[in-house]
């Protein structure tokens, strides 16, 4: 893929204070994008930009939990050509520890504030006709592995969202795709301190190419925003190094 | 602080095959049978939601008894 493919495209991505969503905005700043990116932290949100050296950046500050960020950001928004859905938060915990507060946590960042962010892009026209919407789903909402129950779930309520996004929004050519990486090494996993070093390099041995790295997943979203994928929709593509051959 | 009765009550409640009296603040609990990587991450939880103090699994590993991670928590909340 050349990198004029993606080059004056408005794409809007989330979560881009750390890890895939970072590595995601470095990257397909190379292709000469426009990009709009929000974050919660303004400082990690100003280091991410500093790392786009090509094409243009916006950012927007914005906690998507709360009501009046969204409808602030979806107001300043242009209308879109690229959406990738990344923000999320990692949580582990045995399904007897499960709380109210835990389980409302998990939900509102991996599954509501997506759902509402595209109802309210729909609502207000910011995606345009032939769009390309990416979710950052999960290969845990595919699987059941003990302790991940209410990431999972929050994956798999997502990844399900997206089919039926990809339906209704066919007609217009518009076209919604979920990646679900295995375990990729970012600073969310590492300073996810519930697993211990030596539990990781275990973990590890299940996967037959090794743990994934953000830069794993970029290409595949270059392509899946590019018209090159203009055939793909409703697709989930597992990247996992293999971990589900098993 | 809580006490280590309480805490040890808390400690206690995470295993369910296990009985009560023999979880005490001496146990070397990694030696219980029913000990696995999800008692552990239970563990770390309960010290977030029970007693408001961050635990990570490297000091799970580091403790050998029940005293030991007691004293994570007396340690964080002085």
């Amino acid at each position: 893929m050349t990198t004029s493919t993606l080059s004056g495209k408005k794409i809007f991505i989330t979560g881009v204070s750390s890890g895939i969503g970072r590595v995601l905005a470095r990257d397909l700043s190379q292709y000469s994008a426009e990009l709009h990116l929000t974050a919660r932290n303004e400082e990690r949100l100003h280091e991410t930009i500093r790392l786009c050296t090509q094409g243009t950046t916006t950012s927007y500050l914005a906690d998507l939990s709360s009501t009046s960020d969204m409808q602030q950001l979806t107001d300043a928004l242009p209308v879109l050509d690229g959406i990738i859905l990344n923000a999320g938060v990692v949580e582990y915990l045995p399904v007897k520890m499960i709380s109210e507060k835990k389980l409302r946590g998990v939900f509102s960042v991996n599954f509501d504030a997506n759902v509402l962010l595209i109802q309210q892009l729909l609502k207000k026209k910011k995606i345009a006709g032939g769009a390309s919407i990416v979710f950052i789903s999960s290969v845990s909402a595919h699987m059941g592995v003990p302790g991940t129950a209410l990431y999972a779930a929050s994956k798999a309520a997502l990844t399900a969202f997206a089919k039926v996004l990809a339906s209704e929004l066919a007609p217009r050519k518009i076209r919604v795709n979920t990646i679900s990486p295995g375990i990729v090494k970012t600073t969310a996993i590492e300073d996810n301190n519930k697993l211990s070093t030596d539990a990781m390099t275990e973990a590890e041995k299940a996967y037959p190419l090794g743990y994934g790295t953000a830069e794993d997943i970029t290409g595949q979203v270059a392509y899946l925003l590019s018209d090159q994928a203009r055939w793909m929709t409703g697709s989930d593509i597992v990247m996992d190094g293999g971990f589900m051959l098993q | 602080m809580e006490s280590k009765e309480t805490f040890l009550e808390a400690f206690q409640g995470l295993f369910d095959e296990t009985a009560p009296e023999e979880i005490q603040l001496g146990t070397e609990f990694k030696e219980i049978g029913e000990w696995s990587s999800l008692t552990a991450l239970a563990t770390i939880v309960m010290f977030e939601e029970q007693f408001n103090t961050a635990v990570n699994a490297r000091q799970i590993d580091d403790a050998k008894t029940v005293e030991d991670l007691y004293n994570i928590t007396a340690t964080q909340n002085s």
